[in-house]
């Protein structure tokens, strides 16, 4: 009987592992989360303003609803301005996988000493200044709010990029990840 | 499952329990002499040179009648031993000190006895073989003893570089998974202690969640090997064996010490072993490894995250009684590993910067510290088995087993938002949960023929939370399987075996707003037959051919989205179809003393469907500019290649060892290479073993120089970069035991890229970003702990 008694001491310690091992059955849950909680910007937005007038000139947007991959981007505006006029272009950056879309410039904006925009222009008559300053010692400017001058009527592209320079922005487009990098057709006429 | 179907189980279980318990009291004293029919048979060796020695003497304490002595081959052979009786052998040589060993057969067994030179350095050192099977055909290699010594303190899939046949897919410095015949992830087959590794295998940059330190010989078969362990061993199987619990009266133990130099890594492990005078029958073990490492250190930079902190233990048990054993084991793997932060790039145009840079971007100098981006890994095991000889023939094994893995991928940045960054969730989270099942009836020599029969189960559940990559998806799997071994006069074997398996996969998936929950089913036989020639007990050739299959992954059906080490994005095709391999694979073993010795084996596999990610037009258009394409496609491919490993002693104690790896993967429908093939290599190896000079036994002393090629076989344009030329590396090794009266504690030194080399891996996915590690240092001492009783006592 003395024996009996060691078996069950062993048993029972290896039923114990055996049912601490298996407290928590994750599998139980077939139905994946709807809602996927992590940050994407789908939607740039470039806003255009007659800077004499205060006109609206137009909304340039690419957006790319489900995030990286799926389907592709279902806009990709063409950039059409005047020439030989000055604008103030402001940026918007949304998240539109949430209901209602969320902001992403604005948490942009409150960490502007990581993050600047770069614009580049190929084949078209287009100069840019930024038109904001973030709080570095010396300030560096932030790139969503900007002014552009074009010129002569001409065809070519606009390049958007961000750049995510966590401690180690100082004005140039190397350091850093490119957390966005957009090109629209441009077309002064 | 439902939770009726989890109470069921709980049943089952205390029902299985229940007859162990009443089967036992039966069979207490069933033993009589007639079942006294066991035959233990090996080799004594000499442990140093690992020559046989022949015509040593092998007393029986118990039953002097019994005692006999090895043949000129060093073969011994003891008959009618009953089960589960103690006897105390004793192993006399002219050239040799004395052994005294206590064994317990409870099946046919193959015990090796190795003699040292002096007996007080290890009282008997032994390895027991696979109880009483006839030799597999299929061609494996194995590491353990000197060789796995030099390797304490590497992962997994880093030890494993000095198989032969064996290389390494790495993702940066920490992450490291073995590759057999060129393929990896799916198609290699991970046994941890006897159960399928079902963690994140799929995955190429995830590490096999296995603490080294567990094993005490970890095996490659390689080849075809479904009908044994089921489907997907396309390539292979790799086997992680830990050392058999103390079969006699006493406590045991060990203490491993690892240092690296260059990313100052500390490991500490240990394992303590007991089987009570007082409970005779219970035998157990407690293990655990703490591991600590920081940035790794290429020529010229360090590598900014790149430190692994990993803390594992694992406890088993074993209760055997006359006719059966039962065991249960657990294991738990934790790590956190950081991601070289140089290589998280946002788009092409980030990568071509980072590639033309001669020192990464994001640089730094030494740190523990793991900052994001990281995955932190848990994975858990639970396995009992129980093992029940139903007459002296059959064995019947079932076990059960439950893993639980779970994986967090820690992006570079937190999300810009502060009330989602003020949670510091993981951005990618899965958890899979496997219970598997498997039923295994073995019989020994019965006319000339031994085999094994059995069935298996598989379920498995896999949910996920933050950014989509794969779905969440429920796997049930079914084998039947049979193997018979025809043995002749242990000069030819002949095996076949047949394999039904079903595979059963449901995913998950919201798709346009709605839950979609398609169902893959798929089904294979697969066989193997093989020939095992004994042409002189010193020439022996193997044989194999074998059809292997594998259902696609999830991830290769599933898949979807941005790879942020690659720059690429990946897609699934749900519509794919399982992969069919046939396999040949000559393998001729020579072993001529310890003169001179070779294993040479030859392969080719034909894989229809073979499943690879091809490159297709237009690239994705994303907000962070255009990414190459990839999309999992299928075609015929045909692999070949050979191995080789050879040594020869050149003068006295001088050795020559060699090692080649060849490989040729061809895309027979697109007639080109395939992508991420590794590279011709080869190794060659100079070694002094020294005449034991007072408390120093056993030293040895080596050097090699390892020569891997340029790439040439890869496709053209479908990489961003051309593959990295090649190199050549100098290693080091030095090691011996050192004796303090009885207590002998082994030290090794150990030196890779002794030159300090730049090179680039064409098997790294970091390849793009940095280079490989520079010199590294290390030091291992391993501290046994031991007990003298009076049954080990040798003289």
């Amino acid at each position: 009987m003395k024996t009996n008694f060691k078996y069950y001491i062993f048993f029972a310690a290896s039923l114990i592992t055996f049912l601490s091992a298996c407290k928590k059955d994750d599998d139980l849950v077939e139905v994946p989360p709807p809602v996927n909680e992590s940050e994407v910007v789908t939607t740039l937005r470039l806003i255009m303003t007659d800077s004499i007038t205060g006109n609206p000139a137009g909304t340039f947007t690419f957006r790319d609803p489900d995030g990286d991959g799926g389907a592709v981007p279902d806009i990709t505006d063409t950039i059409v301005l005047q020439p030989n006029t000055t604008y103030l272009c402001s940026v918007v950056l949304l998240n539109e996988t949430v209901n209602p879309a969320d902001s992403i410039s604005n948490e942009v904006a409150e960490e502007a000493n990581d993050h600047m925009f770069f614009y580049h222009f190929t084949g078209v008559n287009l100069t840019h200044v930024y038109a904001d300053l973030d709080t570095n010692a010396p300030p560096l400017p932030i790139g969503l709010q900007n002014r552009f001058r074009t010129g002569a009527a001409s065809t070519g592209t606009t390049q958007v990029i961000l750049k995510h320079q966590p401690g180690v922005k100082d004005g140039s487009e190397t350091p850093g990840d490119t957390d966005i990098d957009v090109s629209f057709y441009t077309r002064i006429q | 499952m439902s939770y009726s179907t989890v109470k069921y189980k709980y049943l089952l279980l205390l029902v299985g329990i229940f007859i162990m318990l009443a089967s036992d009291a039966n069979l207490l004293h069933a033993q009589n002499q007639d079942s006294c029919k066991l035959v233990v048979q090996g080799f004594v060796r000499d442990s140093t040179s690992n020559e046989a020695l022949g015509y040593a003497h092998i007393h029986v304490s118990e039953a002097p009648e019994k005692s006999v002595d090895s043949d000129e081959q060093g073969r011994y052979v003891l008959r009618g031993l009953c089960p589960n009786k103690t006897y105390t052998l004793i192993c006399y040589h002219v050239s040799c000190e004395r052994v005294t060993l206590v064994i317990r057969p409870t099946t046919n067994q193959m015990l090796s006895i190795l003699l040292p030179h002096d007996a007080h350095v290890t009282s008997g050192v032994v390895i027991t073989e696979k109880a009483g099977q006839a030799p597999s055909s299929q061609a494996r290699s194995e590491l353990s003893g000197r060789a796995l010594s030099y390797v304490r303190g590497q992962s997994l899939g880093q030890a494993m570089v000095g198989l032969s046949g064996v290389s390494v897919l790495q993702t940066g410095a920490g992450i490291a998974k073995p590759v057999i015949h060129g393929m990896h992830s799916n198609r290699v087959l991970i046994l941890n202690n006897g159960i399928r590794q079902e963690g994140q295998q799929w995955g190429s940059e995830h590490a096999p969640e296995i603490d080294p330190f567990i094993a005490s010989k970890i095996t490659v078969i390689k080849g075809a090997n479904t009908v044994r362990y089921g489907s997907d061993a396309i390539a292979g199987v790799i086997l992680v064996e830990p050392s058999n619990l103390r079969d006699s009266v006493g406590f045991g133990g060990e203490l491993h010490v690892v240092g690296q130099s260059n990313n100052r890594q500390g490991v500490i492990s240990g394992s303590f072993d007991q089987n009570l005078r007082r409970l005779p029958a219970l035998r157990w073990r407690l293990q655990g490894t703490a591991s600590m490492a920081g940035n790794t250190r290429t020529p010229n930079y360090w590598m900014k995250n790149t430190g692994v902190k990993e803390y594992n233990f694992s406890f088993a048990a074993a209760w055997t009684k006359d006719r059966w054993d039962a065991d249960v084991f657990y294991s738990q793997f934790n790590t956190d590993l950081g991601i070289f932060s140089g290589a998280h790039i946002g788009n092409l145009t980030d990568l071509e910067r980072a590639f033309n840079s001669p020192t990464p971007l994001d640089s730094s100098g030494f740190s523990y510290t793991i900052a994001r981006p990281y995955q932190h890994v848990t994975h858990e095991l639970v396995k009992t088995r129980f093992r029940f000889s139903l007459s002296n023939n059959w064995i019947m094994r079932a076990t059960y087993a439950r893993q639980y893995n779970l994986r967090y991928e820690y992006d570079k940045h937190r999300p810009l938002s502060d009330s989602l960054a003020g949670l510091n969730r993981p951005e990618l989270q899965y958890e899979i949960t496997t219970h598997t099942g498997d039923l295994n009836f073995e019989h020994q020599m019965i006319h000339h023929f031994t085999g094994s029969y059995g069935v298996s189960y598989m379920r498995q559940g896999n949910t996920y939370t933050g950014r989509y990559f794969i779905p969440n998806y429920r796997n049930y799997a079914f084998g039947v399987y049979g193997i018979e071994r025809w043995v002749k006069d242990s000069v030819i074997t002949i095996e076949a075996g047949v394999r039904y398996d079903y595979r059963h996969l449901q995913v998950f998936k919201w798709e346009n707003q709605v839950i979609i929950s398609p169902v893959h089913e798929f089904s294979n036989l697969s066989g193997t037959v093989g020939a095992v020639f004994t042409i002189r007990p010193t020439c022996i050739l193997s044989l194999n051919a074998g059809s292997a299959w594998r259902a696609p992954a999830v991830n290769e059906l599933y898949s979807e989205g941005l790879h942020h080490g690659a720059a690429a994005v990946e897609y699934g095709d749900r519509n794919l179809k399982t992969e069919r391999s046939l396999n040949l694979i000559a393998n001729l073993d020579v072993h001529k003393h310890e003169k001179f010795s070779f294993e040479w084996s030859v392969y080719a596999y034909l894989i229809r469907d073979f499943i690879y990610l091809r490159p297709v037009l237009p690239p994705t258009l994303t907000i962070r500019g255009a990414f190459p394409t990839f999309r999992y496609s299928q075609a015929d491919a045909f692999l070949r290649g050979m191995d080789f490993s050879g040594q020869l002693n050149v003068w006295k104690g001088l050795f020559c060892d060699a090692r080649v790896t060849l490989l040729r993967a061809w895309n027979l429908e697109d007639k080109k290479w395939l992508i991420g093939m590794p590279a011709d290599r080869g190794t060659l190896g100079l070694r002094y073993a020294f005449e034991d000079f007072k408390r120093i036994k056993g030293l040895q002393f080596g050097t090699n120089v390892t020569y891997v090629n340029k790439q040439f076989r890869a496709p053209i344009n479908e990489d961003f970069v051309p593959p990295p030329s090649a190199y050549t590396l100098l290693g080091l090794q030095v090691g011996s035991s050192l004796d303090f009266g009885g207590f002998a504690m082994e030290w090794d030194i150990t030196a890779s890229n002794l030159l300090n080399v730049r090179y680039r891996d064409y098997m790294n996915r970091f390849r793009y970003y940095s280079d490989e590690m520079g010199r590294n240092v290390r030091v291992h001492v391993r501290i046994p702990i031991t007990q003298k009783s009076p049954a080990n006592h040798s003289h």
